[in-house]
Parts: C-alpha cells; structure tokens; sequence
C-alpha cells in the first residue's frame, strides 16, 4: 500500500511540475530579415559595444542595446515610418542617423550626407580660415588708421 | 577628443560656452596685427591634422598639435582653435555645434598652460616636447572632467582615451619640440616674441 501510495505521489507531483511548465511556454522561432545599422569612426575603425537607442515612429523607446565588435546593431521594425537611432560611445562621440521604414518594413537606404568629405572639405575649410582671418585683419587695419 | 551634441549635461555646455567666450575675446583684444598671418596658419594647421586619423585606443585618435599652437599663439590659441573647431564641426560634422564651447576650452586651455611653461624652460627644443606631450594629457583629463561632470557612468570610457592617447602625446611631443627647433633656427621672434608677455 505505502508503495502505491508513494508512486501515486511521485506521479502526481511530476504531473503537476509539467503543468506548471506547460502553463508558461516559451517558444523560439528563427527569422530573417531584421535591418541593422553600422557605426563607425574616421577611418573606418568599428564603434564596438557603443550604447544603442532605437526610437519607432512614435517617439517612444523600441530597443536598447550595443553594438557588436563590428560596430553594428540589428533590430526588426515593426511599423512603417520615421525612425531614430542613436549611437553613443561614452567617450563624447554620438550620432543621430535618422531611419525611413517603407510599407515592406524595409529601410528606404539614405546615404547623402550633409557633409563635404576628404579634399574639397579641407580645401573649403582652409579657404575659409584664411577668407575669415583676411577679414579681421581688414577691420583690424581700419581701426588702426 | 571632439565631444558630440547631446552628450553633455546644460551646465557643463553653459560653463564651457562661458569660459571659452572670455578666452576668445582676451584673445581677440591681445592679437596685434603681424600676428593675424600667423593665427590663420595655426587655425588652418589645427583644422588639417584633426583629420590625419592615427589608428590607436578603441575610437582612434588624431594629433591636435594645441601645444605648438599655444607656444607660438599665446592667448590667440582660444579664436584659432574656436574658428578651427567650428569649420570643423560645419564641413565634417566632427564635434558637436553646441559643445563647440567645451571642446575650444579643452583644447586651448592645455595649450595656454604650455605657452606660460614654454617661458620658464630654458632648453626650448626639450620645453617643445614637454609642452607636446602635455598638452595632449591635460586635453584628456578636461575632457575626463567635461564628461564625468556630465554622467557618472563615463569614468571607465574616460581612461581608455587616456590609455589610447598616449602614443599621440608622445608622437605630439616629438612633432612639437621639432617644430620649435626648426622656428627657432628659421624666424625665432615667432615664438620668442610672445613669451616675453
């Protein structure tokens, strides 16, 4: 009897063990096609394990997170719109890098940037310093007569 | 050693706004007129070699050159490197516009310090590379300071960049006291000039 008694037991605490497995699932499933962006600095040096911060089409917080050791983070939109990402090293470097989604949760890629890279940015730049310093020399010299 | 928008706290973009307007206008008022060919030569030298990327510490580095600029600028270092940074900032997006104040008082505090240093060592090709070395470091703990004043968690972050800069410093301390040798034996009322102030 007591041996019966004890299997039952056993039976019907391992019964209640699965249940309470069965009664908080978790499931994973394997995909494609997230999107991702890459961050990375003068010379193309990766910004590895940067601190990352997606912001959907609403304004709020999608996903947190770092860089890989190659600089990138990927993520999986789930609405078409605007979206913001915000890539910082804690080191004073940080970049906004502003996302279009499309209707197929794909980004509408959008590499013009508003800055004049390589030689003709240093040219301009030069230029610049030697027009801007011309100038106060200019009003410089006009106070002195 | 640009600081981005965004990353530092109201207060410390205030102070730094502050602090490098007073360094621009002290610097602006004791520029005589001779000296403006050579505040255009150092803005444009400063704007040129921020971009040379030297591959060192996890986001690189890239020489300053604010010690040699302080030595033959004195105070005119604070409008050269300000003019410097915010082309820089324009055209390549290298640093942020709002922390345009900060990054100018990082730079050309530390070069100011080795202008006043320069004076007080007699052997100046040794004082070149002292002032070289230093400036680099006392950029890195103003931006150590600018940063941790802003949030706590940056202090790990802060000693890379310090790790990281250290052969810059010393390639900037070599680049620096040459400089200063070939100044003196070419035009040395350049540098010799400015620190009799």
């Amino acid at each position: 009897m007591k041996v019966i008694k004890s299997i039952l037991l056993t039976l019907a605490i391992v019964y209640m063990a699965s249940a309470a497995v069965r009664g908080h699932p978790i499931y994973a499933s394997e995909g494609t096609g997230a999107l991702f962006v890459k961050s990375y600095y003068d010379g193309g040096t990766p910004a590895a394990f940067a601190d990352v911060i997606i912001y959907g089409p609403d304004g709020e917080e999608f996903i947190t997170g770092m860089t890989d050791k190659n600089g990138v983070f990927a993520f999986l939109p789930d609405t078409a719109g605007d979206w913001k990402t915000v890539i910082d090293d804690g080191m004073g470097h940080r970049i906004i890098k502003n996302i279009v989604v499309n209707e197929a949760l794909k980004i509408d890629i959008n590499d013009k940037s508003k800055y004049t890279p390589g030689f003709f940015g240093i040219v301009t730049g030069v230029s610049l310093i030697f027009g801007l310093w011309g100038l106060f020399a200019l009003t410089m010299g006009k106070k002195d007569k | 050693m640009h600081i981005s928008d965004g990353v530092l706290s109201p207060g410390v973009l205030a102070a730094g706004t502050i602090l490098a307007a007073a360094g621009i206008s002290l610097g602006l008022k004791k520029i005589s007129y001779r000296e403006i060919s050579t505040l255009a030569v150092m803005t444009s030298a400063f704007f040129v070699v921020s971009l040379i990327h030297i591959p060192v510490g996890p986001a690189g580095a890239h020489l300053i050159l604010n010690g040699l600029a302080g030595i033959i600028l004195g105070w005119g270092i604070f409008p050269a490197l300000f003019t410097g940074l915010l082309l820089q900032a324009l055209i390549f997006g290298h640093g942020g516009i709002t922390a345009l104040g900060v990054n100018t008082l990082n730079m050309a505090l530390p070069g100011l310090l080795c202008w006043k240093l320069f004076s007080l060592i007699k052997h100046k090709r040794a004082a070149g590379f002292v002032a070289g070395v230093l400036s680099v470091f006392v950029s890195v703990v103003l931006l150590y300071i600018s940063l941790s004043l802003s949030r706590q968690s940056f202090i790990p972050a802060a000693r890379i960049i310090a790790a990281g800069h250290l052969p810059v410093a010393l390639l900037e301390g070599f680049i620096t006291a040459a400089a200063v040798s070939f100044i003196i034996k070419t035009s040395p009322e350049m540098i010799m000039k400015n620190n009799a102030y």
